[in-house]
């Protein structure tokens, strides 16, 4: 056909070759052009939400500062603590790691807290709150520049892997900066988020149960109750609310094995955890071990003293996408927290004898959630 | 029959053009696109004895909170907070 074609008209035959080794030549430029536009329109609409994010943060800071504290100085504030650095200890030499790491992030919650409780009024709830907006704030600033810097490189190299891999992961990074967005928003309102299902498992099973409960205070930011239900005596244990915390459980949990010389028959901890696609928001499950995510710091801790002590760990985990975790509770995680509570007190009936003593854990960001 | 070179040109332009057309939005209809959520609305969750009662979320609350004034008999404690 192209010779027929090339017989009829050899100019027309040319411009059609020249255009089909033009398209094999800069099909990959054209591909690569279309993606980065992509990745640019992604770049520029996460400035936007951060930007936006920031500017909220502001506001509420600047409603609830100290009369002695200027508009200009949380502005200077806030951009030193989103770009504030958290090194990691070097894991070079891994002995005493988990102990050198929980330092690192004591002290960057302490300094969050301080830095937040200068310019704001005293509202402890508040200010834990507020802390972990800018928090989120920070995470959201890193991963705007993480990409930025990835779609820049891209741009200069004309590195076309780099490029196809961005893009490949826009829908999951526009979903992970939306989570960020609105989680901005849920620790601003101090509203229970989908992680706080641990901790109200933990408010719920007390209340229902525990009418009279003698309350520890020894650990700080975290809430330790001891009641006697139905022959057994129960510790109850979780991050101290309604404020932004998640707690010192392990500390709590040595203090209870350790300094009140119980001898639970059980630790039971009580967690979000993160779906699957193929599971269903709210559902729950049983294992065994310990229910705990983060860096894995408190989870070594309570793994290292159930072990010393022969204590057995169960656990119930609640099943959510990291979207519902990190905002406003829906309807189907909280229908959850109360079919976990009565999960929690039929396994205890059955499980620790009269007379037996056990933990339960509720373990999670306590934000909305008191005790 | 001659051939204008310059339809064939704009002819097999338009068909590229098509076809990048077509590849775009078969590509974005086989991706996954989170779509802004409806606005949904916060409950509080208060119960009153042995009555549980629900009513839109004022600022301020939380779970633990004991609300005055919201019930004729007992004392009324916020026992969750919820969006739907």
């Amino acid at each position: 056909m192209l010779l027929q074609f090339a017989e009829q008209s050899p100019w027309s035959f040319l411009l059609f070759m020249l255009m089909w080794f033009v398209f094999i030549f800069f099909f990959q430029e054209i591909q690569l052009l279309r993606y980065l536009g992509n990745i640019g329109r992604f770049v520029a609409h996460l400035s936007t939400i951060l930007n936006s994010s920031m500017h909220t943060v502001m506001s509420r800071l600047e409603q609830s500062r100290k009369d002695d504290v200027a508009k200009s100085a949380i502005e200077e504030r806030l951009r030193r603590l989103v770009e504030f650095a958290i090194i990691t200890p070097t894991t070079l030499e891994p002995i005493g790691l988990v102990s050198k790491l929980k330092n690192i992030i004591l002290e960057y919650g302490r300094v969050l807290e301080r830095e937040v409780s200068s310019i704001m009024v005293d509202d402890r709830a508040r200010v834990q709150n507020y802390a972990t907006a800018v928090s989120v704030l920070r995470e959201m600033n890193w991963f705007y520049k993480v990409i930025d810097h990835y779609y820049r490189q891209a741009r200069k190299y004309k590195n076309y892997f780099l490029v196809i891999q961005l893009s490949s992961l826009l829908p999951i990074l526009k979903e992970l900066s939306d989570i960020m967005n609105d989680a901005v928003n849920s620790f601003l309102k101090g509203v229970p988020i989908g992680d706080s299902a641990g901790p109200l498992v933990a408010f719920l099973f007390s209340r229902r149960n525990c009418g009279d409960r003698k309350v520890y205070e020894n650990v700080e930011d975290t809430h330790i109750s001891e009641c006697s239900w139905e022959g057994r005596k129960v510790f109850v244990v979780k991050a101290r609310g309604p404020g932004s915390t998640v707690g010192r459980l392990d500390d709590a949990i040595r203090f209870v094995v350790d300094t009140l010389g119980a001898k639970p028959r059980y630790i039971v901890t009580v967690d979000a955890a993160l779906r699957l696609e193929s599971e269903q928001t709210g559902a729950i499950s049983e294992g065994i071990g310990v229910a705990m995510g983060g860096i894995g710091v408190e989870k070594f801790n309570i793994e290292t003293i159930a072990s010393r002590y022969g204590i057995p760990l169960y656990a119930f985990l609640i099943k959510m996408k990291e979207q519902e975790a990190l905002t406003a509770m829906n309807r189907q995680i909280y229908t959850a927290v109360n079919d976990v509570v009565k999960k929690v007190e039929s396994f205890v009936l059955s499980n620790v004898g009269v007379g037996d003593s056990v933990i339960i854990v509720g373990v999670g960001n306590t934000v909305g959630v008191a005790q | 029959m001659s051939v204008d070179p310059y339809a064939v040109f704009v002819m097999g332009l338009a068909l590229v053009l098509l076809s990048l057309l077509v590849l775009h939005s078969a590509m974005w209809k086989r991706g996954e696109h989170p779509r802004t959520q409806q606005a949904q609305r916060l409950v509080t969750v208060v119960q009153c004895g042995k009555d549980i009662r629900i009513r839109n979320y004022v600022e301020g609350d939380y779970v633990g909170k004991t609300v005055s004034d919201e019930c004729e008999e007992g004392s009324p404690v916020v026992i969750g907070i919820y969006r739907e």
